[in-house]
């Protein structure tokens, strides 16, 4: 099937070019891309052998096997082609004040915080790694951290030019340390509750926006009503009042007008930023991260969102997530795994909370995605190597892969962008000399929005 | 309560002194004669050049000036004229540059500006003559600036211009980032939209309801003329606002919808070169970026095209060597600001804040020195920021019509041991380096009067108190005498 | 590779019998897997190691390894020599800084390593047979290291460096020496006049370990060890591949790292520079406050960033135990050579390998039955 349609594209495409020679023709075959591979991964599930990737002016205009490259066309070749990974907890670009903010809210943009300054060659980096996009947050481990952003790395675009979605979840985190001192059990119970009531807060928010909305619908009929009734009896009410007047004068009395009662206009409820944001959240149009880590809170986070039921909730960090995996699995709530190895603690232990937590989630049936948690900001640099290291402890490569490009691109609802190479998409696509998770495998090109970045070593 | 301290007392003292000396110049007319006349950035220079000052302004200039007979003369044949600087944006002369509340742009410099404060004084000696006092930089949207003469006890003697704009920072106010300042900025704007909103639509119910009402009475209602005033603005209006008497409206909001609607200059701070895309982007989002100048440290260089774009000036604070190290290898670069500026062809003024050297002089001719022309580190201290100002007719350069505001310098004005003997605001004589008590203090060793050297020595016992309740004019001629006796060799040992 | 042909002739019959858990004191046995990771780059498809009280017998081609006379474990994955790490912690439980004395050249590390510590268990799961114990660097002369088996209690060596420390973390402002003049002041006294351990250093009999971390600190490093011919190591070090030349002349070798997520470019550029210069690389792991994984993951993002393979596997085990001082004992698959081991679900040099079982000594020390 994939052939005849290579084929047909094929010969449709060598029509046009003898038909229109002319000099922009041979301009746009001139940014033509053709990449060839031994092993295609449109997703991780779809695989095509000796697959090919067709891109014109940075956009992917052809998948299949056996395509010709276009006159003037560039040819790369590589062992494996991958859509460009995506690291789904990141803090890369973000301004230095952004660590320390005590007054970061719900509202705060992460597109805000991106420093469109920062050294490109720190971009370059990234990309060489394979990493072509990334999630942020307005505040590292804040509380309420606000609204994140997923932005594509392009070293000669900024931030702002690169950002593909700019508010794609609400993030926060419960019993994190703060200045180093560990926050006790009292506090973090006292955060959860904050949250859920944020959550209501939102939900009422919302209600009142609608309620008002609605009240307000009437009040207007009802007055227009009125408005029309008065004009009718405007002439009547006229001579009564005259007549009023003169009975008033003779007698020797004060006139007094008719007293007029309507209806009050209904309030509008006040603007507040944080909260309409909430209730974005509550209704589930954005999606929320919470880090957490302890089984205890993970619980009560659970058992305190079970009533919102549009909410989109993912669990960041997540270290006892696997002591709620029941639950996590029901309700389909990914967790965003950082891989890191451990320290301290008993072998055994050390190994399934660390490296081998996302291999131990997914096997009890949690969505498992994959981030550089954060830790510094050139770290996501190395989320291949974090992937291999949860492959080492059990994790299936294929979901390792899905686990850095199909799944956050789906959480955070870029997939109409990124994380699977797709036709009439701007290229987001790494070519690599062997399996992406080998250790002897080297990145050879990389293509990010469309433009080759990273040129083979 | 007393106020001032003794050197604070001195300073007032002294301050009073120079301008009674001053004033005793003849009412309106000054005939400056000097060894010669720069006028300004590109034009001629005048040797043994003549400028008459009347009623504060210059009548005339130029080689044979006729000097009226009642015109006081100062002839100074060794020294060079010069048009007094001006400093586009600084943030001293008050008790405190900073509020602590985001938006504030009610708030005015005017009563925080301390006249006797010692920055003014010193301005003299650098020969600055115009002087844009702003808030500080670490704030959200801050006061109303203006524009003073570093010559007065009181802020009216003082004023040039009552407002010179507002204050406004992209960079982040202490303990918050850049995040929480683009909410804080856009939130003060937001506000600003809602609440006339809000009073729009309260008064158009409110006269909804009368209407009604009236209908109701049989009254026949008398047509209400509107008030108020149309919303002007290029981003964005609230329909309506004319409906609203401009008395009714919050005096807190008023200054940002003078703001909005391109009524008042803007001066938005930016630290770094990410911030500076934040400015101009709030400052077009609300339709005042064709009266916004940036106030930027030297890193923002690197937005010098974003800009040139945009088309607004900047006033350079800071160093004009920046030393940029490589994040990747630690290696260190020395960039040129003000050169980098002159490539992208952004206009800008240089200024005496966050500098080791508080002259404005030194700056322009380390300018020269890294090979920017004169005429173009001239024009950086003088025209361009009184362009800025929007007082481009009235100082910046030695021209008929301008304000009579010029300095005399010892030498070549941007030569470095140069110095500026004289310096006469609007026809008035504010400084005089050879009765600068301070300065004989620094140099020679001299105590100024009234004062004590620290720690206390024998020769301070025997100082006589002279000048404890004595009239300020017999005071001023007692220091005359003092330095005439000093000049010669002799006097008091104080 | 040495061949050993065991017992006469006749068919080869490994007979792959379910070995008993519990191998005597003396143990000999026999490893069959899929690949062997040699030294060097040398990988050999179906391998077999021979294991002959507690010391290697062979390892290489299971069909040139002709009849073996013990019983054979059969494993399906790869085998390779125990990962040696070059600087650590473990076992010690913090007590590694000597807060009033910057000199203390007679202190042993050795004398305060819990053998039996739960750091050791964390090791060996991380496949690390062999590990450099190390005083804090944080004062100018701090003793000696000590090198130790993960699993047996077994000391390697009770004094294997003398490790001195170069950066300004020895320098303190509340107690002398607060200045580098001072510091190298004192080293150049003790070598004047060597006695106890120093006589051992100035003969060339103990190697040093020299702490440094600016450039400057890692060029006198280099000076010192230059002017007294010294051999040993540098110690971090991070930017020294960017005088790769010198490091190179004066004969020491390097233990970079650990590298975590997120480490600068620039270090791992470092190690790939002298790697190109031919210096000794190792690496250290500083558990316990750092992972023991961390080792693989180190030479990981080298490779990432440039490092052969070749020479990746080296510094985790050859070179390291050269490094070590035990360059004749582990480190390698060779005859005569302790058996330490790790079986691993696929390539050690693989992030997506885990480790399956370790052997120290021929003793099984980590990992459940096969």
């Amino acid at each position: 099937m994939l052939a005849i349609i290579s084929l047909m594209t094929l010969g449709l495409h060598s029509g046009s070019t003898s038909m229109f020679h002319s000099a922009s023709e041979d301009q746009a075959t001139a940014r033509s891309v053709l990449v060839r591979s031994e092993k295609l991964y449109v997703t991780p599930k779809r695989v095509i052998e000796g697959g090919a990737l067709l891109i014109q002016d940075g956009v992917i205009v052809q998948i299949g096997r056996g395509l010709e490259a276009p006159e003037g066309a560039r040819v790369i070749e590589g062992r494996v082609v991958c859509p460009g990974f995506i690291d789904a907890w990141s803090s890369f670009a973000l301004e230095e004040n952004a660590f320390e903010d005590d007054r970061v809210g719900r509202a705060t943009r992460a597109s805000d915080a991106l420093d469109s300054y920062v050294d490109p060659r720190f971009e370059q980096q990234i990309l060489g790694a394979g990493v072509t996009a990334y999630r942020v947050q307005p505040s590292a481990g804040a509380r309420a951290g606000g609204l994140g952003a997923v932005v594509r790395l392009h070293p000669g675009k900024r931030a702002d030019q690169s950002t593909l979605l700019a508010d794609c979840c609400l993030a926060g985190g419960i019993g994190l340390a703060r200045d180093g001192r560990a926050v006790d059990v009292f506090d973090r119970v006292g955060e959860i509750d904050r949250w859920i009531g944020a959550l209501s807060d939102g939900q009422a928010y919302l209600e009142e926006q609608n309620e008002y909305r609605h009240e307000l619908e009437e009040w207007q009929k009802k007055i227009a009503e009125k408005d029309k009734e008065l004009d009718e009896a405007f002439k009547k009410a006229k001579k009564d009042r005259e007549k009023a007047q003169t009975e008033a004068k003779d007698k020797g009395t004060e006139f007094k007008e008719k007293e007029y009662k309507e209806d009050k206009k209904p309030k509008a409820p006040r603007f507040d930023e944080d909260k309409a944001e909430l209730a974005r959240v509550a209704s589930g149009e954005l999606p929320l991260v919470l880090e957490v880590h302890r089984a205890l809170e993970i619980r009560s986070l659970l058992e305190g969102t079970k009533r919102f039921t549009r909410l989109r909730l993912a669990i960041a960090g997540g270290t006892d997530a696997l002591e709620c995996a029941e639950e996590l699995k029901a309700r389909r709530i990914p967790v965003i795994v950082w891989p890191q190895p451990t320290v301290g603690g008993r072998p055994e232990e050390a190994r399934v909370k660390g490296m081998g937590l996302a291999a131990a989630l997914e096997s009890a049936g949690v969505e498992v995605i994959l981030g550089s948690g954060a830790a510094a900001g050139i770290g996501s640099r190395d989320l291949p190597l974090l992937a291999a290291l949860a492959v080492g402890h059990g994790m299936q490569s294929e979901a390792a892969l899905a686990a850095i490009t199909t799944r956050p691109a789906r959480m955070f609802d870029v997939s109409d962008k990124v994380g699977s190479l797709e036709v009439g998409r701007q290229a987001d696509v790494v070519v690599f000399s062997g399996e992406p998770f080998a250790a002897t495998t080297q990145v050879r090109f990389v293509i990010s929005g469309g433009d080759l970045v990273v040129e083979g070593r | 309560m007393n106020v001032f301290t003794a050197s604070t007392r001195a300073a007032a003292i002294a301050i009073g002194a120079l301008l009674l000396s001053a004033n005793a110049a003849a009412d309106g007319k000054l005939a400056i004669k000097a060894g010669k006349v720069v006028q300004g950035p590109g034009m001629p220079e005048i040797d043994k050049g003549v400028i008459l000052i009347e009623n504060g302004r210059i009548a005339a200039i130029g080689a044979d000036v006729k000097v009226p007979w009642d015109a006081t003369v100062i002839d100074a044949p060794k020294l060079v004229a010069f048009p007094g600087f001006v400093e586009a944006h600084s943030a001293r002369g008050m008790d405190r540059p900073n509020e602590n509340i985001d938006p504030a742009a009610f708030l005015s410099v005017r009563d925080s500006i301390d006249p006797v404060n010692f920055y003014f004084e010193d301005s003299l000696r650098w020969g600055i003559t115009t002087i844009n006092i702003q808030q500080g930089n670490n704030c959200v949207i801050a006061g109303q600036g203006m524009v003073v003469r570093p010559m007065g006890i009181t802020i009216d003697e003082m004023t040039v211009k009552t407002v010179s704009g507002v204050k406004l920072s992209a960079t982040p106010k202490a303990g918050m980032s850049a995040a929480t300042q683009a909410q804080a900025l856009r939130k003060a704007f937001g506000d600003l939209q809602r609440y006339l909103e809000q009073l729009v639509q309260e008064k158009k119910d409110g006269n909804d309801r009368a209407r009604r009402e009236a209908l109701f009475q049989g009254r026949d209602l008398e047509g209400e003329n509107a008030k108020g005033r149309a919303m002007e603005g290029s981003a964005w209006k609230v329909a309506g606002l004319e409906l609203i008497p401009r008395g009714e409206i919050d005096e807190k909001q008023v200054p940002l919808l003078a703001l909005v609607e391109g009524k008042l200059p803007a001066f938005f701070y930016c630290g770094r070169p990410m911030d500076v895309h934040r400015a101009l982007e709030v400052a077009r989002d609300n339709g005042f970026l064709a009266r916004t100048t940036l106030v930027i440290s030297p890193a923002c260089y690197k937005a010098a095209d974003v800009i040139a774009e945009a088309g607004v000036p900047v006033v350079l604070e800071g160093p004009v060597v920046f030393t940029e190290t490589d994040p990747l290898t630690g290696a260190e670069t020395e960039i040129f600001v003000p050169g980098e500026l002159k490539k992208k062809n952004v206009r800008f003024a240089l200024s005496s804040a966050n500098t080791t050297t508080e002259s404005l002089w030194f700056q322009a001719a380390q300018c020269v020195g890294r090979g920017m022309t004169k005429t173009d580190a001239v024009a950086s201290v003088t025209t361009i920021p009184a362009e800025i100002l929007g007082l481009g007719k009235q100082v910046g350069s030695l021209e008929v019509g301008k304000a009579g505001n010029v300095l005399l310098f010892s030498g070549e004005p941007l030569s470095v041991t140069s110095w500026v003997e004289k310096v006469v605001i609007e026809g008035k004589e504010a400084y005089d380096r050879s009765k600068d008590v301070r300065v004989k203090h620094l140099m020679a060793g001299k105590a100024p009067a009234n004062t004590q050297a620290m720690g206390g020595s024998a020769s301070a016992e025997k100082k006589v108190v002279c000048c404890e309740g004595e009239d300020p004019a017999e005071h001023a001629k007692h220091l005359e005498a003092e330095a005439k006796k000093k000049d010669k060799g002799e006097g008091e040992d104080k | 590779m040495l061949t050993w042909i065991l017992g006469l002739g006749g068919v080869v019959a490994a007979v792959p019998v379910q070995a008993s858990d519990d191998h005597g004191a003396q143990a000999s046995f026999a490893v069959r897997a899929q690949h062997l990771r040699l030294f060097g780059n040398e990988v050999v498809h179906d391998g077999v190691l021979v294991v002959e009280n507690g010391k290697v017998r062979y390892a290489g081609d299971a069909k040139r390894a002709g009849e073996i006379g013990h019983d054979v474990i059969e494993h399906d994955g790869w085998l390779s020599a125990g990962l040696v790490a070059c600087r650590s912690y473990s076992g010690t439980r913090g007590d590694t800084l000597e807060g009033k004395r910057p000199l203390t050249a007679e202190a042993r590390i050795a004398d305060v390593v819990a053998l039996d510590h739960v750091d050791f268990e964390r090791a060996l799961a991380a496949g690390i047979t062999t590990m450099v114990i190390a005083p804090s660097a944080a004062n100018v002369v701090s003793g000696a290291t000590a090198v130790v088996k993960t699993h047996g209690a077994s000391f390697v060596s009770r004094e294997a460096h003398l490790a001195l420390s170069f950066s300004d973390s020895a320098l303190r402002f509340n107690r002398y020496p607060t200045s580098y003049m001072a510091a190298l002041g004192e080293l150049e006294n003790a070598l004047a006049r060597p006695s106890g351990v120093w006589k051992r250093v100035a003969d060339g009999k103990l190697p040093v370990l020299l702490d440094a971390g600016s450039r400057d600190e890692i060029q006198r490093a280099v000076r010192f060890a230059k002017d007294h011919k010294l051999q040993g190591a540098l110690s971090r070090a991070p930017w020294a591949g960017e005088l790769a030349d010198d490091v190179k002349q004066s004969g020491l070798a390097v233990i970079a790292g650990p590298f975590d997520v997120g480490t600068a470019e620039r270090s791992l550029a470092s190690v790939v520079a002298l790697a190109k210069a031919g210096v000794p690389l190792a690496f250290g792991v500083d558990a316990p406050w750092n992972s023991e994984e961390g080792l693989r993951l180190s030479a990981a993002m080298c490779m990432r960033a440039g490092l052969d393979g070749r020479t990746a596997w080296e510094s985790l085990t050859s070179t390291a135990a050269a490094v070590a001082g035990a360059g004749t004992r582990v480190g390698k698959l060779v005859s005569g050579y302790d058996a330490d081991f790790v079986l691993w679900s696929g390539d050690p040099l693989d992030l997506t390998s885990r480790v399956v079982a370790v052997y120290v000594d021929g003793q099984r020390a980590f990992g459940g039955a096969e």
